[in-house]
């Protein structure tokens, strides 16, 4: 069986005050606090070449939760667990979280201004990452630029253009780009291609995928569109109102779905 | 002796319940139970709606089974895995290495060749990238789709190419548990009866199927024993004489 | 001297403090301590950190020189010299080899200092990180977490741009493997000279308030990539006018219509005149 490259434990996000009575609740709005319960002791496991789909409407907390994975939120407990390191990432240093984020990490945003620099170019945006990783050979961090922008079907001619002066595609294929940089074992995906045209969204899934096969990174996939996730996914976790309410292999979560919520967003799909 | 068995269904039924629908259950099938050997072909027969193509997704995990057993018993002597109740890792595994399946209706990938659907399915075995693309050549030449459709995506093609397709995905990856729901339903009598070769010539490596056949000449060419389901229940299980 | 004023103008609790910080800096090479910048006779952005440093430092037997862009006889040099002696009673020469202390603005001085001497910088700027981010709370994150990739990739887009890396003063250096420096706005050519030296760097910035050190023989390595090498100006077929050194740095000069070349260094250009084959180090070869 295969290994597991993250595992999660009882992660939690609440915005305001908190209460004793906050994990209890049936909402993701505490009633006796006021607080918002945003993700809600939510536990999984990825396992290693895999890709998990999360999907969820607006609110029901998986940006989120991604998020915290990536160390851009910090939750208010919770362990999470990355195979080959020894304690809870969540107990690092702020060095030692920038190392797992740099080399273990990468992270494509539904919104390129959140995971681009506007001020710098296409390759300058990617060669962060590698003069992060220590790269200080000009020659070989423009070829590795150039490889990792063939691999993503980014045009080279392109390459020193200014992120404003590119289309959305172009920018998320930059972003994933930059995410594949490092060679790192996971890659989270918070909604990569909402808002796209469908051709252009196509492209870019089949482009994950094609990448996913070809260097075996785990994935895990926002999405609240269940047909990006039945593409993609091998399993799915379904949240609503930050907690998981059901998780399955992903033809089992399509065809034969149980929590009523699941069963609604099944029937919705056009 | 215990390595005869690769699957053991005991007391399996499935029950839907339709939230959406107030809450309504449906049952699909009750109380099935049933043991396969190891290099025996099963064949379901029955009505139309009357739990066949559900008892077979319950094995490969597609449903959840509401009550039951799915004993699974994989080759030389491994753990007996419960396919009800066990893991989506575990099944996954399974998948790729062990149980393969041949869906009803083909809904293809999008946007991937043929070519590529069937060497994928040995790739997730582990096969090497170049290995894997001659094997499932070979098996697509077998099952008559010819060269010019490898770079071809599936969705563009007709019925019976589809299932074509389909059938080789899950031929090809050398699995010991085939599950076939229809194969050869949109064939045309040629395209069913080299269909139905391939699948027997796995007898010699001693896999083992169960197949829904609508057609009777089909199923009783296919089949050791017949199963026969009304109503969600099991009527009779019978041993398929194939010289009458 | 002056009467009615402290020894050196400021009070002994200020330069006790300047000292402290100093003392700091020096304890951790290239890292910018921060400082309670005193208020002084000149202007914040003419030299009052420098000026702060010198005043801590100076005692009755010291010597100093002050120099503006190389030259002694500027007159903001000339001003701060004055002041000094004003309020200490200070000896000032203009031969670099018999300063104890001196104070320069953008330049070093040509000839090697040694163990017994002190540079003091003026910094205008002291945050080399600026180029990059704006914000103060976010460069000294930077800093203390040794996330230097920004300027990083400030340096790789210039040779996008321009084919090399274009920053020509104030050329950010890696101070003992650890922080990233402004060596205040020094050219290019001066900035091989803080390696491994054999005196104490001091530099002080009064409006921006830190003083930050590099002391002797600490590793001082200008940001490069392995295949665009950090370079010096290039003076290869000019020479001094006026002294005929091919080794010093030059400043061009528009005369009439021509355009001729004299050292900045204007002290050590008289030391050539009299004699072009004094050297540079008294240290033998």
């Amino acid at each position: 069986m295969r290994d597991w490259i993250l595992k999660v434990k009882n992660l939690t996000k609440i915005y305001g005050d908190g209460c004793p009575k906050c994990l209890e609740s049936e909402t993701n709005k505490c009633s006796f606090c006021k607080a918002t319960i945003a993700v809600n002791s939510v536990s999984f496991t990825l396992y290693r070449g895999e890709i998990l789909g999360i999907v969820g409407e607006s609110g029901s907390g998986k940006s989120t939760l991604v998020r915290s994975l990536y160390f851009d939120i910090t939750p208010t407990f919770g362990e999470v667990y990355l195979n080959g390191e020894e304690r809870n990432i969540f107990d690092f240093n702020s060095e030692e979280k920038r190392r797992l984020r740099n080399f273990k990490m990468g992270m494509v945003y539904q919104n390129p201004f959140l995971g681009l620099n506007f001020e710098i170019t296409a390759g300058g945006n990617v060669a962060e990452k590698l003069l992060m990783a220590n790269w200080r050979n000009y020659f070989n961090i423009r070829r590795r630029i150039k490889e990792l922008f063939e691999k993503t079907e980014f045009p080279l001619s392109r390459i020193d253009d200014f992120p404003s002066t590119l289309s959305g595609g172009m920018l998320q294929r930059v972003q994933i780009a930059k995410a594949l940089a490092n060679n790192p074992e996971i890659i989270f995906l918070d909604e990569p291609t909402s808002g796209l045209d469908l051709s252009v969204q196509a492209r870019l899934l089949d482009l994950i995928k094609k990448i996913q096969h070809e260097f075996k990174i785990s994935m895990i996939l926002v999405s609240h569109d269940l047909g990006v996730i039945r593409l993609l996914a091998d399993r799915v976790l379904v949240m609503k109102e930050g907690r998981i309410i059901e998780s399955g292999l992903t033809d089992q979560i399509l065809e034969d779905p149980q929590h009523p919520y699941t069963q609604l967003l099944v029937n919705s799909m056009l | 002796m215990m390595q005869d068995i690769i699957l053991e269904v005991r007391n399996l039924s499935k029950k839907f319940n339709l939230h959406l629908l107030g809450g309504k259950v449906i049952t699909a099938f009750q109380e099935v139970s049933f043991v396969l050997r190891r290099g025996e072909f099963l064949g379901i027969s029955g009505k139309s709606g009357s739990g066949k193509s559900s008892l077979i997704k319950c094995i490969y995990r597609t449903y959840l089974p509401t009550e039951g057993e799915i004993v699974y018993y994989p080759k030389n002597n491994g753990v007996p895995i419960d396919l009800a109740k066990c893991s989506d890792e575990k099944v996954i595994e399974l998948r790729h290495k062990s149980i393969g399946y041949v869906s009803q209706f083909f809904y293809p990938i999008p946007r991937v060749s043929c070519l590529e659907i069937v060497s994928q399915a040995l790739i997730q075995q582990g096969a090497d990238k170049d290995e894997a693309k001659r094997k499932a050549k070979n098996m697509l030449l077998r099952l008559l789709i010819p060269e010019k459709l490898f770079d071809a995506y599936p969705s563009t093609f007709s019925g019976g190419e589809k299932q074509r397709v389909n059938i080789a995905q899950a031929l090809v990856k050398e699995a010991e548990l085939l599950l076939l729901d229809e194969p050869t339903a949109s064939l045309d009598k040629t395209s069913k009866a080299i269909i139905l070769e391939e699948i027997l010539k796995l007898k010699e490596r001693r896999v083992s199927a169960i197949g829904i056949f609508h057609d009777d000449e089909d199923l009783k060419r296919f089949a050791d024993r017949i199963l026969v389901l009304e109503d969600g229940k099991i009527k009779e299980v019978y041993k398929n004489d194939k010289n009458s | 001297m002056i009467k009615g004023y402290n020894f050196a103008f400021i009070d002994e609790y200020a330069k006790r403090e300047i000292r402290r910080k100093i003392l700091k800096a020096v304890s951790i090479p290239g890292y910018q301590v921060p400082f309670g910048s005193r208020e002084l006779p000149i202007a914040r952005g003419w030299g009052t950190g420098g000026l702060q440093i010198t005043l801590s430092l100076i005692g009755k037997e010291d010597i100093l020189k002050v120099i503006d862009q190389g030259c002694d006889e500027s007159v903001n040099a000339v001003n701060i010299k004055r002041f000094v002696k004003a309020t200490t009673g200070v000896s000032i020469t203009t031969d670099t080899l018999k300063a104890t202390i001196i104070q320069t603005r953008h330049r070093i001085p040509e000839e090697e200092l040694t163990e017994t001497q002190i540079l003091v910088f003026q910094v205008p700027y002291p945050e080399p990180l600026r180029l990059v981010e704006p914000q103060e709370s976010e460069t000294r994150r930077m800093h203390a977490e040794a996330d230097y990739a920004k300027i990083w990739v400030y340096l790789y887009e210039n040779i996008v741009r321009w084919g090399e890396i274009t920053i020509g003063a104030r050329y950010p250096v890696l101070v003992n493997g650890r922080y990233i420096m402004d060596p205040s706005p020094i050219p290019r050519y001066d900035v091989p000279k803080l390696n491994y030296a054999r005196t104490l760097y001091l530099f002080g910035a009064g409006r921006e308030k830190r003083i930050y050190a590099v002391p002797p023989f600490t590793e001082i390595k200008p940001l490069e990539f392995e295949d665009h090498k950090f370079r010096i100006e290039d003076f290869t077929d000019k020479c001094c006018a006026l002294c005929g050194s091919k080794d010093t740095f030059l400043d061009e000069i528009i005369d009439g219509d021509k355009r001729i070349f004299t050292c900045s260094d204007t002290s050590f250009c008289k030391k050539r005149r009299k004699n072009p084959n004094i050297p540079k180090s008294s240290r033998k070869k």
